[in-house]
């Protein structure tokens, strides 16, 4: 094996971690190889140097805390559904609510379009029927005869 | 306290029990990881302002999903499963605003491994060997700190780390290789 796949080997063979056919390749190899004995030498420093940060000591009142935080949260989660259900029944009656009101002003808004706007409707609808035909009669014609006829004493 | 025979599942049972809401159960569960718990978490984000903090979050979470247990793996390793992703979570939301260690001391604010060191150059030694290993990427920091203080098998590493054995022995073989380029004047 080849000096450059060795030195990528010798963190797992510091670990333990290889079969023991590869673990006996490289230990022969070691014996063999100043280079790689150099660079298991300063693989190994490395360890030593990280085991010089220490870890961290657990508070005495941990579990203490703990305890309170997850009795919290239990009181917190029935809490929050109750709210979830009121949430959700306000929006409801919100949403019925606004959608009755704004039911009510297009409704009034749509009549109020239709009562302002009568006269072209009737006018358009006459002209059509052709009504218009009997607000003068024809000079002569029998409808102005007699229209004179009823009229007659007052108009001379 | 619970009192069980079988060594071999004996957290899986433990778990179960915690599952049904037993909290004597969960407290001797706190009792048995704390401290590992405690250790990895440090070494991993390296200050101790927000150790405490993220090992209530990391149990409180055991709590209240216990029953999602399912025993495929063994209770440590879906414990520190837990563990990786709230450290990696809580690192990639506090890059920004990380401190080193060298802007602790020159605040004088000494971290509480510093005190209990004998001399001034051990002192020294460990705040670069700190600020190296912090300087790791996220993985390999991980990985190192599984593999170096808490002698997990890269096995084990793999299922808590959801990756392959020879993705573990390379982060672990480039997180000895950068640490090496980077402590040259001190090991």
């Amino acid at each position: 094996m080849e000096c450059s796949r060795i030195k990528k080997k010798l963190s797992a063979y510091l670990d333990g971690e290889m079969p023991e056919q590869e673990r006996k390749i490289i230990s022969e190899h070691l014996q063999q190889c100043d280079e790689c004995r150099a660079e298991l030498s300063a693989l190994s420093a490395v360890g030593d140097a990280l085991n010089t940060i220490e870890g961290m000591e657990v508070p005495p009142y941990f579990m203490t805390r703990l305890r309170q935080n997850i009795g919290e949260q239990a009181e917190l989660v029935p809490f929050l559904q109750r709210i979830k259900g009121l949430v959700v029944t306000a929006a409801t009656a919100v949403a019925v609510v606004a959608s009755l009101f704004i039911g009510n002003q297009a409704g009034k808004t749509i009549y109020q379009s239709i009562a302002q706007t009568p006269e072209p409707v009737l006018a358009e609808t006459s002209d059509i029927l052709g009504l218009g035909t009997f607000i003068e009669f024809p000079d002569g014609s029998l409808s102005d005869i007699y229209n004179e006829l009823i009229a007659g004493g007052n108009s001379g | 306290m619970i009192k069980i025979d079988s060594k071999d599942d004996v957290d899986a049972q433990i778990i179960k029990l915690v599952a049904e809401g037993d909290e004597g159960a969960f407290e001797q569960l706190v009792h048995k990881y704390q401290q590992a718990v405690f250790n990895t978490i440090y070494r991993y984000i390296g200050n101790q302002d927000d150790v405490q903090d993220l090992a209530q979050e990391i149990f409180i979470k055991v709590w209240r999903n216990a029953g999602k247990f399912k025993g495929k793996s063994k209770f440590s390793t879906w414990l520190y499963r837990i563990v990786v992703n709230h450290c990696i979570n809580y690192r990639r939301k506090n890059k920004r605003r990380h401190v080193s260690l060298d802007e602790l001391t020159e605040k004088g604010r000494t971290p509480e491994a510093f005190k209990v060191e004998p001399d001034w150059e051990q002192r020294r030694t460990v705040q670069l060997v700190r600020k190296a290993v912090d300087e790791l990427p996220d993985r390999q920091r991980m990985a190192l700190v599984l593999a170096q203080f808490e002698e997990k098998s890269y096995k084990e590493i793999a299922e808590i780390m959801k990756i392959s054995l020879s993705s573990v022995e390379s982060l672990v073989f480039r997180a000895r290789a950068a640490l090496r380029h980077k402590l040259v004047k001190v090991v």
